[in-house]
């Protein structure tokens, strides 16, 4: 190989490690968001962005069904954006009304322990839910079935969409094409993926920094009560922190969706132990530090594959995880007091 | 003193006279179902999660071969029982155990993976059960040498010779890339291929395992691209090639994509890749000889609505065979109770051929069949379709 070969090689490389990076940077967005406002590791929200990839799926099998995937492909992509980071919004916000709020003034362990409850609820569900749904469509009453077998059927066909323990395939919408651009082949799905995400943290960055609500949030984070005596409603301040992290989480899993076209309960497990890596490396509570966490991260990642052979790729994300936690615990832009200030 | 090391002999010598016993009348023992019980035939295969499809068929197919063979052994209600091995070693173990003890266990079918065979043997091998896998072609499967081991596939040898025969010859690849996922099967095959390409005159410009289970594989996409092979051969299973095959083609690849038995499924390879898989090849064992298989084919879509996906139709042959030989050796006692002989039920299993809907069997002291086909499939228009068939002892 010349090298230029190899300098393409590396630049391939570099792409692939910014895609997924931006993966691991917004879910890690949400990881440091909760744990800015409540110094506690939702260690739900991994299955937060496989609930936003399973609500994505549903909806673009709707779309399908009547028609607008195939005559308006973008906006059904946009609106399969929309419900998959809605859903988990809703979701997150209940995990945290449900699961997090009655421990609040509990120790950290027991939120901690709480969460990891909330993981396995999250991922059980959804994989039950064609079960449970199946269960109860063929209850019987006094010997007959309530409904008539091609309802049952239809019902069946979009519970199916919801969950299950099978692998769930997304219609392949976004195309394998791209271009070349010096030997460099970029196709147009990755430069989506890389744009959507940027675009988002952007937006995300600004609003914590300059609107009323960015600015509760980082009261909330510096202090609690001295927040709340100054008249932010602390709670709904919390509320709106996991919608917005469970939303980015949720665009994160539809994006994983409609990129790797695979989903399955299990999904969000080795992601979110990524984006937590993301997180702690970049500082944690720390927005900026979240997102190059991410990037970091996804870049160490692919590098390696350079060096090393594939497999060894999760090792070293997690060497990392434990070299910054021995040497620096607060991260790339996080110090011992910023780390609360959002 | 004196009396204690005395003792403490006798107890040892009479340890060392019973193990020679033991092995003397080397008893596997009787499987016993009592009046009205019920004979069950374990499956062992994946029920969750990635390769589910795959472990779905298998049961499929032995619960249609024991609703043709009429549903009872000898008067004795058949069932099928699931578990759930995953693919892997640690619940392969974990299901071997649980139908090692279940004292109504006629015999396993599966299980469905090398990886979960490779540990789970040693289990099935002590508690001599009756194993038949019709999927499990990694050669180390019957390397071991247990008696009651038998599989109804070819091996992961005359695969991968099957595999760069054709690469080599039909499809003239000069360079080839092989990618695996670091399994015993999928590394196995995968380094066959590798060396049998290398020893046919090809150039294998890389060769790199992944994780299974992993959903980016982006950065081995690069790195095997960068070697610009004419193809690239797939050691693992349907779900990560179904990735695979995409973001080698979102990666700009044009050629080959070619794999093994585990990526022969038209749900979980073909249709989970979003259309990449459309022209890419496989291989896919039986045994020649075949009868009965638009029968069982008519059966199987009338009861499952659909076809099967690929060890349907071997899991059927293996639960077949295994009723057919229990109902040969197996004898109902003075008391009612059904008694079937484990070791009878071995012998008379490697002693006689059997014909099913996948081939005439013929079995040799390993329990490998001694005569058997492999078909390259290729993937046109979202189907997978038969290309070309290669014979192996006949």
């Amino acid at each position: 190989m010349n090298g230029n070969g190899q300098l393409v090689v590396f630049l391939e490389q570099l792409l692939n490690g910014i895609t997924v990076g931006s993966f691991y940077a917004l879910v890690a967005l949400g990881y440091t968001m909760v744990y800015g406002v409540l110094s506690m590791i939702n260690f739900a929200h991994g299955d937060i962005f496989m609930v936003g990839a399973y609500i994505g799926f549903f909806t673009i099998n709707r779309l399908t069904d009547v028609g607008l995937t195939a005559s308006n492909p973008t906006l059904a992509i946009i609106l399969t954006f929309l419900t998959g980071s809605l859903g988990a919004a809703v979701v997150g916000v209940t995990v945290e009304r449900i699961a997090y709020r009655p421990l609040r003034k509990a120790t950290r362990l027991a939120s901690l322990i709480s969460a990891i409850g909330a993981s396995i609820f999250l991922e059980e569900l959804v994989r039950l839910i064609p079960t449970i749904a199946t269960a109860i469509i063929n209850i019987k009453i006094g010997g007959a079935a309530i409904l008539a077998p091609q309802t049952r059927q239809a019902i069946l066909k979009i519970v199916g969409d919801m969950g299950g323990a099978m692998v769930k395939t997304y219609p392949g919408i976004l195309s394998n094409d791209g271009f070349v651009i010096g030997g460099l082949f970029v196709s147009y799905s990755r430069i989506l993926i890389v744009l959507i995400s940027a675009v988002i943290m952007v937006v995300l960055y600004t609003l914590v920094r300059i609107t009323k609500l960015g600015k509760a949030m980082r009261a909330v984070a510096e202090d609690k009560d001295t927040a709340s005596l100054m008249g932010i409603n602390v709670n709904q301040v919390i509320t709106r922190t996991f919608f917005i992290g469970s939303a980015l989480a949720g665009l994160a899993g539809v994006m994983v969706g409609m990129f790797y076209l695979q989903i399955k309960p299990t999904m969000g497990f080795v992601p979110g132990i990524k984006a937590f890596t993301s997180a702690v490396l970049g500082g944690i509570g720390n927005i900026p530090g979240a997102m190059i966490g991410g990037y970091v991260l996804g870049l160490a990642e692919v590098i390696s594959i350079l060096f090393l052979p594939a497999v060894y790729k999760d090792v070293v994300a997690f060497v990392i995880l434990i070299l910054v936690l021995i040497f620096k615990p607060t991260g790339i832009l996080g110090s011992a007091t910023s780390q609360k200030k959002m | 003193m004196k009396k204690r090391l005395f003792a403490f002999i006798v107890v040892i010598a009479m340890l060392m006279v019973s193990a020679g016993c033991g092995a003397k009348t080397a008893s596997w023992g009787n499987l016993v179902i009592p009046k009205g019980g019920e004979v069950k035939i374990g499956v062992s295969s994946a029920l969750s999660a990635g390769y589910a499809v795959y472990g779905q068929d298998m049961l499929n197919g032995v619960n249609l071969a024991i609703e043709k063979f009429g549903g009872s052994l000898k008067g004795f209600k058949v069932v099928a029982v699931g578990g759930d091995d995953q693919c892997e070693g640690a619940p392969g173990v974990t299901v071997a155990e649980q139908f090692s003890a279940d004292p109504a266990i006629l015999g396993v079918v599966g299980p469905m993976c090398s990886g979960s065979i490779v540990p789970a043997e040693d289990i099935y091998g002590k508690n001599h059960i009756l194993m038949i896998t019709p999927s499990g072609t990694a050669v180390i499967v019957t390397a071991k040498g247990f008696e009651n081991v038998f599989r109804t596939i070819p091996n992961d040898d005359k695969q991968a010779e099957v595999g760069v025969d054709y690469l080599s010859k039909s499809l003239n690849v000069k360079t080839l890339a092989v990618v695996h996922d670091s399994s015993i099967y999928g590394q196995g095959i995968a380094e066959a291929v590798q060396t049998k390409f290398t020893a046919a005159g090809g150039k294998v410009s890389s060769f790199q395992g992944v994780t299974r289970g992993d959903t980016d594989f982006s950065a081995v996409v690069s790195s095997v691209l960068a070697g610009k092979p004419d193809a690239v051969y797939w050691g693992g299973m349907d779900a990560e090639a179904a990735l695979l095959v995409n973001q080698l083609q979102k990666g700009g690849f044009k050629g080959i994509f070619f794999g093994p038995d585990g990526i022969k499924s038209k749900p979980s390879y073909v249709d989970a890749s979003g259309g990449s898989a459309e022209g890419s090849y496989m291989t896919f064992g039986a045994a020649t000889g075949a009868s009965g298989y638009d029968e069982f084919l008519a059966a199987f879509k009338a009861k499952y609505n659909g076809d099967p996906v690929a060890y349907g139709p071997g899991s059927y042959d293996d639960a077949m065979f295994m009723l057919k030989a229990a109902d040969a050796v197996g004898k109902v006692d003075a008391n009612g109770n059904l008694v079937v002989d484990r070791k009878a039920l071995v012998d008379y299993l490697r002693a006689n051929a059997w014909v099913g809907v996948t081939g005439r069997f013929v079995f040799d002291k390993v329990g490998d069949p001694t005569v058997v086909t492999l078909t390259v499939f290729k993937v046109v228009n979202g189907e997978i379709v038969p290309q070309k068939e290669y014979k192996f002892g006949a």
